[in-house]
């Protein structure tokens, strides 16, 4: 529930986050929040799944997450921004080590 | 409209209480008072206990052996993890308060037998207790009604309907969720957890997994130990956390901060593994053996589970 909505934004982030810290840090806050709006949907659709009697608990835990979206969006974005700025090399695919300096 | 005359006679089928306002309150907020109390005391009470005792590590593995203590203790590994999570999907699979019940003084005896420690088992309940909560709250309100359910109105406020039915079905996911949380302590607890991740991966669960959240559980810890370390230095420079953009910029930056330091502390780490030999992974903890009473026990065990299951739907 909450590591496939990680997995898939993580991939997301990959494939679209450019080379620009803005247009990183906008990416970082956009696949964020989506982290948290997959996991919510998760959350929701196993509760319909149960049947129609938590209909209404379902609902009342997608309105609960979107504080915690717009949270989780903002500050992804700016320590995406600030890791863009401090350590680019943590924002590469799979840590692929700068070239020239072999690890071991 | 031929769905029209179905459902109304359905919404006149349940059979309707009539209860003044203010009872709404009584029933609704003095449970939820005396809970948010219990967990706010609960809280405090254990973030004093571990402050004053600086808690210890539990992610450093422990040399010797504290086994021999209690049956679990002394229980293969391989055993009690698949006996212990048969059991719990068998408690799921109840529908009705009774049994739930019994589930929950059920996993109360293993608590003893085991010798388990209360507070890290309040803990474990304490992490549990918000999302149980909303069950609790929301569905006796939103739970649709079916003939034959009692319903209590209260004031003549027709929206808000307190369905009975709703509030046992609550009543009962509640049950469930606390027996098996509270079995949760004697699976992980009573033996080391390089040595309950030998027994997963004996069992067929890929050892980098294993590997994964061992090395995530011990330096979980470190970098708690790091973060602690940075929020004091911060809160030292006088930051305050307030609702502003500026909290949230300098929160982003902490948490940045923190991945760099544990990504470098990382690399730090593996090059030191390597150094000493690391190959993709660690020699095992202990020697699992699987005796005869081992398997006894787990037979035994799911019997019970078999038993609650029949009692339940005999019911």
């Amino acid at each position: 529930m909450m590591g496939l909505p990680a997995l898939v934004c993580g991939w997301f982030f990959n494939k679209f986050k450019g080379s620009a810290p803005s247009r990183q840090a906008l990416v970082g806050g956009l696949v964020g929040a989506g982290g948290t709006v997959l996991a919510a949907l998760i959350l929701a659709l196993l509760l319909v799944t149960g049947g129609e009697d938590f209909f209404g608990v379902a609902k009342i835990a997608l309105v609960a997450h979107v504080p915690v979206i717009i949270i989780e969006g903002a500050v992804s974005a700016l320590t995406v921004g600030f890791l863009a700025r401090v350590k680019p090399a943590l924002l590469l695919h799979a840590f692929e080590s700068p070239p020239g300096q072999a690890h071991g | 409209m031929p769905l029209k005359v179905p459902l109304d006679r359905r919404m006149a089928d349940p059979t309707l209480i009539q209860m003044p306002l203010w009872q709404l309150l009584v029933m609704v907020i003095t449970p939820l008072a005396v809970l948010g109390a219990g967990v706010t005391l609960l809280r405090w009470l254990i973030r004093k206990r571990s402050a004053e005792k600086d808690d210890p590590d539990w992610s450093v593995p422990q040399l010797e052996g504290t086994a021999g203590r209690s049956p679990f203790h002394r229980w293969d590994v391989r055993c009690k993890i698949v006996t212990i999570l048969v059991y719990s999907f068998m408690i799921t699979a109840i529908q009705q308060i009774t049994p739930a019940f019994v589930a929950i003084g059920l996993s109360c005896l293993v608590l003893v037998v085991a010798r388990a420690s209360l507070a890290k088992v309040l803990m474990r309940l304490l992490a549990i207790v918000g999302f149980i909560t909303m069950f609790l709250l929301v569905m006796p309100f939103t739970v649709p009604l079916h003939s034959g359910d009692t319903v209590i109105v209260f004031g003549g406020l027709n929206w808000l309907h307190f369905s009975m039915r709703g509030f046992w079905l609550a009543a009962t996911i509640a049950a469930k969720a606390v027996a098996i949380t509270l079995l949760m302590e004697p699976l992980l607890a009573t033996a080391p957890l390089p040595v309950t991740l030998q027994g997963l991966s004996r069992l067929g669960v890929p050892d980098m997994a294993g590997q994964m959240v061992l090395l995530s559980y011990r330096y979980l810890n470190v970098f708690r130990h790091e973060a602690r370390r940075m929020s004091t230095g911060m809160q030292v420079r006088g930051f305050r956390k307030r609702s502003n953009v500026a909290t949230v910029q300098t929160m982003a930056n902490f948490l940045g901060m923190l991945f760099v330091r544990s990504f470098e502390r990382t690399e730090r780490v593996f090059d030191a593994m390597r150094a000493r030999g690391y190959k993709g992974h660690f020699p095992d903890q202990a020697e699992l053996r699987l005796r005869p009473v081992d398997l006894v026990g787990a037979g035994l065990w799911l019997i019970i589970g078999v038993a609650l299951l029949v009692y339940d739907r005999m019911l």
